[in-house]
């Protein structure tokens, strides 16, 4: 097991290089650097400012300095928040984004797993198809239709919460209800496909001819495999959530690290934006991880893999 | 047991329907599938002859009727420049649809290609091939999209071919998929013997089997495409004005929601409801041509 | 059906009637099918796919989907139970401990993401709630009895770390456990390998000879039967047209489909060099067929064989037939 999780650690390491190479150099592919957009600076002061952060050496050079600083973890400074460095933005926006990702998580499974399970039990009966429609809708209606529409509803006409902000606790209610609504269609439906899956199995029906209650087929015989495709889902999933929904945190004002990005991406601070990816590449790649071992204690066929 | 008596009804070839009479036969009967057809094909005929047929052009803007809600002179009210709100909706839903169609094609060709080729290739170029898709599929998409509307500016043309660029992951495992299996199969063998060429088996036998689930994703594609484009749209970097799709007119409605709430519902209603009409043909056309699948 | 409902039977199963609602039409998978089985016996059904023989099996142990599936009519008792009325508690209670099943696939009959243990072990937990460790030493010793070898630390493997063969041995060890009267064997061999074949029907036959069970063997290979049952219903288009002991069936067949499935059995003293293939194709099931279903393709039909209905009537002892010439002696 551990020779297992070792060499995948081992083999994210050229992913990690290769994204913040890749990176690196697209964003400094793009015409007009951080500093001279909307800034009202003399081309004198410009070229001091360049100087100073290093962008008037070649490319070569800087992409040098980046990986070496990136070895030492540290992400550089920020163009825009002059003043401040990656780490501290990152360190500062992300518990953030992590506790709406959370609650997402949360509101997504508590609705998404039952109502899958249940469609899966009650096929073709109103118990699957209106989880079914409901998750069609939360499919159809993405984050940034529902996150208006329920700041609408809830935050205008009724006025039970605040519409953007994050300080008290009932500020987190839209966004993470928005969030969570989204990935809970994807989750019921995958749950749904992955029980049905199992249900044709002829294992199951083995077990039913050992005379198992039914309750006792579902539970112990079709649960372990029929989650199997939601807990895929689950990893790069979990990152994205995260990490920072650039939306919702950009439709709720939420100070997290999403729309730090967004910000980043629009006014080109090129050591934020690299920040930002590597930092939600290396997300990822601990997630995908947890997953796959997930994935290989729930399904014994895996393990033999595994070396 | 079941399976018994199936291949015994098979056994019947009075009737000897092919695969796509078949599937057109089980299509019709999906309620749902045709619903989600005709409603697409309402809302894309709105799309593109309504601006014909609308007595206000999108950017006309008039001044003295800002923000109105929705009249007899202006069936979804006007905007905060005074522009007809329909019509404005109307060209949006060019681009939307456009841009959507265009990236699910951008996808389609290299989906397609890259399948055909690394299935066809088989052992280890396959493989190596598959690790990339593998790789790829694992990385945060949204983030290189972003990343390249930035890089590249907000072109038009590059929006769609960065969302292609997207997409086609799914498109080429599941093209790869189908040669694979098909390269198992034993007619292909058959034609080798009697002697047809490579290019006359991959014409002829190959293309109309994959064809099938290509058609199913491609229409489950759009929808993923052009949501992808309201989310960049709606970030600033996706359309820009003046034109406009409706990730721009819904992000515009957000804004102002609080007052104006029609310049919202309206955008998003479209929008939705397109996504919506294509989900289920989408999946409608998954149980036509593979009613197997019917069971989830 | 002219059996009458015997009670001295061990499972009494009398005018079964099976349809398949789908959308091309109704399939008549089952058509008033009457059988017993004995305490003890051997009875082998013989059929082809499509024969309705698996299905008659399914039903009777209510594992069949019921839609498209639906039990039209008949009753099959055990004991004092009408299973096709039973409730699902009833039925749930009766699996697995006094019906045993095993099936075709060894591969797919066997719950991947759980310890053989496990599974070895359920019947003996719900039918007789027996602490866990108790069911798992007779576990291990039921594995044992099907010639496992090092039962005490293969019982913890997953099912993918047995092969094809051993598989279907956890599998005869997890039926035959609550030592059921009855067991229900469908094509158990088919997937297996020839010699394998040959080492399961050993099994299946030892555990039968120390347990009494009675046990029924769905099969579509004749030659499998011979060494292994007493009893053979031969069925064709969801009826039983022959049942006979096995001997007596081989020796003097009384039913044209019954020669016919003899005459395809490759022989290895063969003279002829082509294989004899049973002319005209498999029923149409679509149709609730009035008469012999097999006449199409008999070379002894005649007009009466289409029209009047089909009855299973003895022509001596031990031995019946649905065949209208043979029944008045016109064939022998």
């Amino acid at each position: 097991m551990f020779r297992f999780i070792f060499s995948r650690l081992l083999q994210a390491i050229p992913v990690l290089f290769i994204i913040a190479t890749a990176t690196f150099f697209m964003i400094r592919l793009a015409p007009g650097g951080p500093f001279s957009q909307e800034r009202q600076v003399s081309p004198q002061i410009l070229e001091k400012i360049n100087e100073h952060y290093g962008l008037n050496d070649p490319l070569y050079v800087q992409y040098g300095k980046y990986l070496n600083s990136l070895l030492h973890l540290d992400l550089g400074p920020s163009y825009v928040y002059l003043g401040r460095s990656v780490n501290e933005l990152i360190r500062e926006s992300f518990p953030v984004s992590l506790e709406l990702g959370t609650y997402a998580l949360i509101i997504a499974l508590l609705i998404g797993l039952p109502a899958g399970i249940l469609a899966a039990l009650r096929k073709n009966t109103l118990w699957d198809s209106i989880p079914m429609a409901g998750s069609m809708m939360g499919i159809c209606l993405p984050t940034f239709v529902l996150g208006p529409i329920l700041a609408l509803v809830f935050g205008i006409y009724l006025g039970w919460f605040n519409v953007t902000g994050w300080y008290t606790m009932s500020d987190r209610v839209l966004p993470a209800l928005t969030l969570g609504l989204f990935y809970s269609a994807y989750i019921s439906r995958l749950t749904r496909g992955g029980m049905l899956e199992i249900f044709s199995k002829d294992y199951i029906r083995t077990a039913r001819a050992k005379g198992l209650p039914e309750h006792k087929v579902v539970l112990k015989h079709t649960l372990k495999g029929g989650l199997l495709p939601v807990v895929s889902y689950l990893g790069p999933a979990t990152a994205g959530l995260i990490s920072g929904s650039f939306v919702v945190e950009t439709i709720f004002q939420i100070p997290g690290l999403g729309r730090h990005f967004v910000n980043a991406a629009f006014n080109r601070d090129y050591t934020m934006i690299l920040g930002t990816v590597l930092f939600y590449a290396i997300l990822i790649v601990l997630f995908n991880l947890a997953v796959d071992i997930l994935q290989a204690l729930m399904n014994p066929r895996l393990r033999l893999q595994n070396d | 047991m079941a399976k018994e008596i199936t291949s015994t009804a098979d056994l019947s070839l009075e009737s000897g329907t092919s695969l796509w009479r078949d599937a057109y036969y089980r299509l019709k009967q999906n309620k749902l599938a045709l619903f989600g057809l005709y409603v697409f094909v309402a809302i894309g005929l709105f799309s593109l002859i309504g601006p014909w047929i609308s007595p206000h052009t999108y950017d006309a803007q008039d001044l003295d009727l800002v923000s109105r809600p929705p009249s007899m002179e202006h069936w979804m009210g006007t905007d905060n420049l005074g522009r007809d709100v329909c019509t404005r909706i109307m060209y949006g839903g060019r681009i939307s649809i456009g841009v959507g169609l265009a990236a699910t094609l951008v996808s389609l060709v290299i989906g397609i290609l890259y399948g055909t080729v690394s299935g066809f290739a088989g052992g280890k170029t396959d493989t190596a091939m598959m690790r990339v898709v593998d790789i790829l599929y694992a990385l945060p998409f949204t983030v290189f999209v972003i990343i390249l509307m930035v890089v590249f500016g907000r072109n038009i043309v590059l929006l769609f071919v960065a969302i292609g660029a997207v997409e086609w992951l799914t498109m080429a495992r599941i093209v790869r998929g189908q040669v694979l299996s098909l390269r198992k199969l034993e007619f292909i063998e058959a034609a080798t013997a009697l002697g047809l060429s490579r290019t006359r088996i991959i014409l002829r036998h190959i293309i109309p089997s994959v064809l099938g689930p290509v058609i199913v994703y491609s229409t489950l594609t759009i929808p993923s495409a052009m949501l992808l484009e309201a989310v960049l749209s709606f970030l600033g970097l996706g359309v820009q004005p003046p034109m406009s799709s409706w990730g721009l007119l819904i992000k515009d409605g957000a804004e102002m929601m609080e007052v104006y709430p029609w310049l919202l519902i309206f955008p998003a209603l479209f929008f939705s409801t397109t996504l919506f009409s294509l989900n289920f043909l989408g999946d409608g056309l998954r149980d036509a041509l593979d009613p197997q699948s019917a069971n989830n | 059906m002219s059996l009458g409902n015997n009670k001295e039977a061990l499972l009494s199963v009398r005018n079964l009637n099976v349809r398949f609602h789908t959308r091309n039409g109704i399939v008549h998978a089952v058509n008033n099918l009457s059988f017993d089985l004995n305490k003890g016996e051997a009875l082998g059904i013989v059929g082809e796919s499509g024969s309705g023989k698996s299905v008659s099996c399914y039903s009777i142990m209510g594992l069949l989907p019921q839609p498209p599936g639906r039990i039209e009519s008949g009753e099959a008792w055990l004991g004092n139970v009408d299973l096709l009325k039973a409730s699902s508690k009833q039925l749930q209670s009766i699996r697995g401990k006094r019906i045993g099943m095993i099936f075709q696939d060894p591969m797919t009959s066997l719950n991947p993401y759980l310890r053989v243990s496990t599974q070895l072990i359920e019947p003996l937990l719900i039918h007789e709630r027996i602490p866990k460790k108790e069911a798992r030493k007779r576990a291990i010793q039921a594995l044992e009895e099907v010639g496992i070898h090092d039962a005490s630390k293969r019982i913890d493997y997953y099912p993918h770390e047995f092969s094809g063969g051993m598989r279907q041995r956890v599998m005869i060890a997890m039926a035959l456990i609550t030592e059921p009267e009855i067991l229900i064997a469908d094509e158990p061999t088919t997937a297996l390998d020839v010699t394998v074949q040959a080492q399961i029907l050993d099994i299946i036959q030892t555990r039968r000879e120390k347990l009494g069970t009675a046990v029924i063997f769905i099969t579509h290979d004749l030659a499998v039967v011979a060494g292994f049952c007493n009893r053979v219903n031969v069925m064709y288009a969801g009826r039983i047209i022959e049942s006979a002991p096995t001997e007596t069936l081989f020796r003097t067949p009384k039913h044209p489909y019954t020669r016919a499935l003899q005459q395809s059995i490759p022989a290895l003293h063969s003279k002829e060099s082509a294989l004899y293939t049973i002319p005209g194709s498999p029923p149409n099931l679509y149709q609730d067929i009035k008469g012999c279903p097999f006449a199409p393709r008999c070379e002894y039909a005649t007009d009466a064989c289409t029209t009047e209905s089909m009855v299973l009537e003895a022509v001596n002892k031990g031995q019946s037939t649905a065949c209208l010439r043979e029944q008045r002696g016109e064939l022998s």
